[in-house]
């Protein structure tokens, strides 16, 4: 004969049919006389039934077919390139527009517009600028990509990370700007975490050409 | 319940006409057919799209992940031999992708926080107005990070512990008490 507490340290596993034969039948025999731990096996039961019925395929707002193709035709060995994928998307994507620069020994450096709003005057489009931190973004990566075999790895790794950093900032601001498209503050954000981001590859750059 | 770790052996698959046109398409991609492989995305991404949404929460990365999942398909396609269903096999791979996605990204995140003066990040899950009703989805999108990890993997997709637990790279102890945990979370927020 068991007691609520032992039921309910044993409800999981009963859950999961974990039990032993002589276990799963104390709990059934105290089933039949407590409410209580009754409707706390239907809560539970509730619960991963409507789970088993949520919805296996949920379709992507958008169509990534483009994307997934793009990044097939370039052919880019996965384990080759350690830069993020978002990172690498932008490369492909503006490669056209980055085609007109290079890079040779001096460092041609970006500074992106950065919104100023005054008080009471109406903010700029989420999206102004980010064509302006694409195209400079997309040069910066291929000017690193070409001259990944000469930087060291531990140099490598960290502009990893600090672009992770950065994108999971962004992702984040992204997601408030979502909320609230009209704060000021939040796209002064985005528009500084961008500016980080360039400024941390062009300081790899840097690194490298001072070499 | 539609799940991939219990999809099905040899014998059964090859008995329904989805898995064999699914094999048709992987064959011509092989050989280098990319409509044959845009088939394929057309009929698995939802799915991949789904268990990428529920375990990372934002929808910008679950469509990287998506995008990437699909191109990692194509590379590894020749390590495809058909033991399995297709969509097995690549949702097995989406899966330790995201997985691998968001051992990374706390990797990032442990590295620019303090580690002896925070507390972990987890928002509790019962985090709805007096009066409202959360449902399902928004209840295990809330649920603690490796608690929704497991959740989602035993819960939806249907793996079993011990295959959690090698793709987490935890005790399969550790996936039966997260498990357990999400569930008696959900079971207080849904309440």
């Amino acid at each position: 004969m068991i007691h609520c507490e032992t039921f309910l340290e044993q409800l999981q596993d009963y859950l999961d049919e974990f039990l032993s034969e002589q276990s799963r039948t104390e709990m059934e025999t105290h089933l039949g006389e407590c409410s209580s731990c009754r409707e706390e096996l239907t809560a539970f039961q509730t619960i991963m039934r409507e789970t088993s019925q949520l919805p296996a395929s949920i379709e992507p707002e958008r169509d990534l077919w483009d994307g997934i193709i793009a990044m097939i035709e370039s052919d880019t060995p996965s384990n080759v390139v350690s830069f993020s994928s978002r990172s690498r998307r932008i490369v492909r994507g503006s490669f056209a527009a980055a085609a007109g620069f290079v890079f040779v020994a001096g460092i041609a450096f970006f500074t992106l517009t950065v919104p100023y709003v005054e008080e009471g005057e109406k903010p700029p489009v989420a999206d102004a600028f980010e064509e302006e931190y694409k195209n400079a973004k997309a040069v910066l990566l291929n000017a690193l990509e070409e001259r990944r075999e000469q930087l060291p790895e531990d140099i490598l790794a960290t502009v990893e990370e600090n672009l992770g950093i950065i994108e999971d900032a962004m992702v984040d601001i992204n997601r408030a700007l979502a909320e609230h498209p009209d704060d000021p503050k939040l796209k002064q954000m985005l528009q500084s975490a961008r500016q980080t981001d360039l400024d941390v590859l062009q300081t790899a750059i840097k690194m490298e050409n001072d070499s | 319940m539609v799940n991939a770790g219990m999809l099905a052996t040899t014998d059964t698959v090859r008995m329904d006409p989805r898995v064999n046109q699914d094999l048709e398409w992987v064959n011509q991609a092989k050989a280098g057919d990319t409509e044959a492989f845009e088939q394929l995305y057309r009929a698995h991404s939802g799915r991949v799209y789904a268990v990428c949404l529920r375990m990372v929460k934002d929808k910008t990365q679950a469509e990287d992940l998506v995008q990437e999942a699909f191109v990692r398909a194509w590379q590894k396609l020749n390590t495809f031999r058909g033991d399995s269903a297709f969509t097995t096999w690549l949702h097995r791979l989406s899966v330790n992708l995201t997985l691998t996605h968001l051992r990374n990204q706390k990797r990032r995140t442990d590295k620019v926080m303090s580690t002896d003066d925070l507390t972990p990040f987890e928002k509790p899950v019962n985090e709805k107005k007096s009066g409202e009703k959360l449902d399902l989805e928004a209840a295990i999108a809330s649920l603690p990070e490796k608690a929704r990890q497991v959740f989602v993997l035993h819960e939806v997709e249907g793996y079993k512990h011990e295959e959690i637990a090698t793709m987490m790279g935890i005790a399969s102890g550790t996936t039966k008490a997260q498990l357990h945990r999400a569930r008696r979370m959900l079971r207080e927020a849904l309440a």
